[in-house]
């Protein structure tokens, strides 16, 4: 049986709000701490030492004068915290997440979604669920039961195109919302690739090794996966590669960068990366040094327009290889 | 959709036609970096009703031109044929801050 999640929420309204999928989630323990923030989240920690992770509502985040964030990593060192934020409220300053070592935040509606058949329909749900899955199970988490996941290994740069067009065609129906979730599902894949195929692979110094767009086979030894997995509304899709180069830091960098400027984009890199964050629904990545890096997002049937401004993001960085 | 790309310029009085095909990316870097040099202004319209998918790169080419005939030509960027993703694309990376969309 998995550990509780300890879930900590300000008032009675601020619980309230997330209630309807919290309901959903196995093992959640939900406490609404009023005025006694401190003393209740002591105790809290104390009665669960080890809690699958933490979730936190941004109304304590930052720390506004209670200090539960810095509490809850004092008393739970190496625990994960979600940070659940409705899209309603202004989006976290992304530079101070990482340098409070929260990496999962979920930016979610803040009225409650309709309830359907599938195994999780809100961001919430899927970011509880991606959290608590193992790697390799995090795109099911995503999909309705019984979906089925496509798994790819790339032998050369040639095949980003022949498989684009296969998930394209995946992507089935003629509605606009099936076409604007194809045209999405394209760029999304696309970076992500790009990324395993020209940014992952680098020297001794950090350099690149490959110049972006040049042909390229795939090194012996080296790998590139792609995974997806299509339920007829939630598509997830995953590119894994053996280099694990991508530095936590780096991308939030990249994310910050891009979300706060006003006016055109910087010339140094990240803009896709960032495109990937902007187009999925929530963004995961996972990152073993030298080893592995995963990217993996998931994106739904949408109404054609604009996209929300504001999305979550679930970073784990593993143990460096020994 | 054709993929490969391919950018065509022809002239209507004193408007520059630039039509885009197929998908663009890193792929387009040398068409896209000549590409100031086939165009004079003062009024130029970016046309992308045949283009597929533009990635970060194609992004970063296309800004390059755009940028480079505004200041040196100081023409008159209009876009027009946009996909549903390349409009929010465009406005996303600023495009729009260089060019407006033909109603």
């Amino acid at each position: 049986m998995n550990p509780p999640i300890l879930a900590f929420f300000r008032n009675d309204a601020d619980e309230r709000r997330w209630k309807s999928e919290l309901a959903s989630i196995p093992g959640i323990i939900s406490i609404v701490t009023g005025e006694s923030a401190h003393s209740l989240v002591k105790t809290a920690c104390r009665t669960v030492p080890k809690p699958q992770f933490v979730l936190l509502s941004a109304s304590f985040y930052p720390d506004k004068g209670l200090g539960v964030t810095t509490l809850v990593r004092n008393l739970l060192p190496g625990t994960e915290i979600l940070l659940v934020s409705p899209a309603s409220e202004p989006f976290p300053d992304v530079g101070l997440l990482f340098r409070d070592g929260i990496r999962n935040l979920v930016v979610a509606p803040s009225s409650p979604l309709s309830q359907g058949s599938g195994p999780a329909e809100s961001p919430l749900r899927i970011a509880v669920a991606s959290l608590t899955a193992e790697r390799r199970e995090r795109m099911s988490a995503c999909l309705r039961r019984g979906a089925t996941v496509s798994e790819f290994t790339l032998t050369s740069s040639d095949q980003k195109e022949v498989f684009i067009k296969h998930l394209e065609s995946t992507v089935t129906g003629k509605s606009s919302e099936a076409e604007f979730l194809r045209q999405r599902a394209a760029l999304i894949a696309d970076e992500m690739i790009e990324n395993a195929l020209y940014g992952a692979p680098r020297d001794r110094d950090g350099a690149r090794i490959f110049r972006k767009g040049e042909r390229r086979e795939i090194l012996p030894g080296e790998r590139i996966g792609v995974r997806f997995g299509f339920d007829g509304e939630n598509l997830a899709i995953e590119v894994s590669d053996g280099w694990g180069s991508l530095r936590p830091e780096e991308i939030i960098e990249h994310l910050e960068k891009n979300r706060d400027r006003d006016g055109l984009p910087p010339t140094d890199g990240g803009l896709g990366l960032f495109l990937i964050w902007r187009f999925v629904d929530h963004l995961y990545v996972s990152i073993a040094p030298g080893r592995e890096t995963v990217v993996s997002g998931h994106v739904r049937l949408a109404t054609p327009g604009e996209l929300p401004e504001a999305k979550g993001f679930h970073m784990e960085a593993l143990r460096a290889c020994a | 959709m054709e993929t490969d790309f391919r950018v065509v310029v022809t002239r209507e009085g004193l408007t520059d036609i630039v039509r885009f095909s197929g998908i663009i990316d890193s792929r387009a870097e040398n068409a896209l970096r000549e590409l100031a040099d086939g165009v004079n202004g003062p009024n130029v319209r970016c046309d992308f009703s045949d283009s597929g998918r533009i990635n970060s790169m194609g992004i970063a080419f296309l800004l390059r031109f755009m940028k480079q005939i505004r200041d040196d030509k100081s023409a008159r960027i209009t876009i027009r044929g946009l996909s549903q993703v390349n409009t929010i694309l465009f406005k996303m990376t600023g495009i729009f801050l260089l060019a407006t969309v033909e109603q």
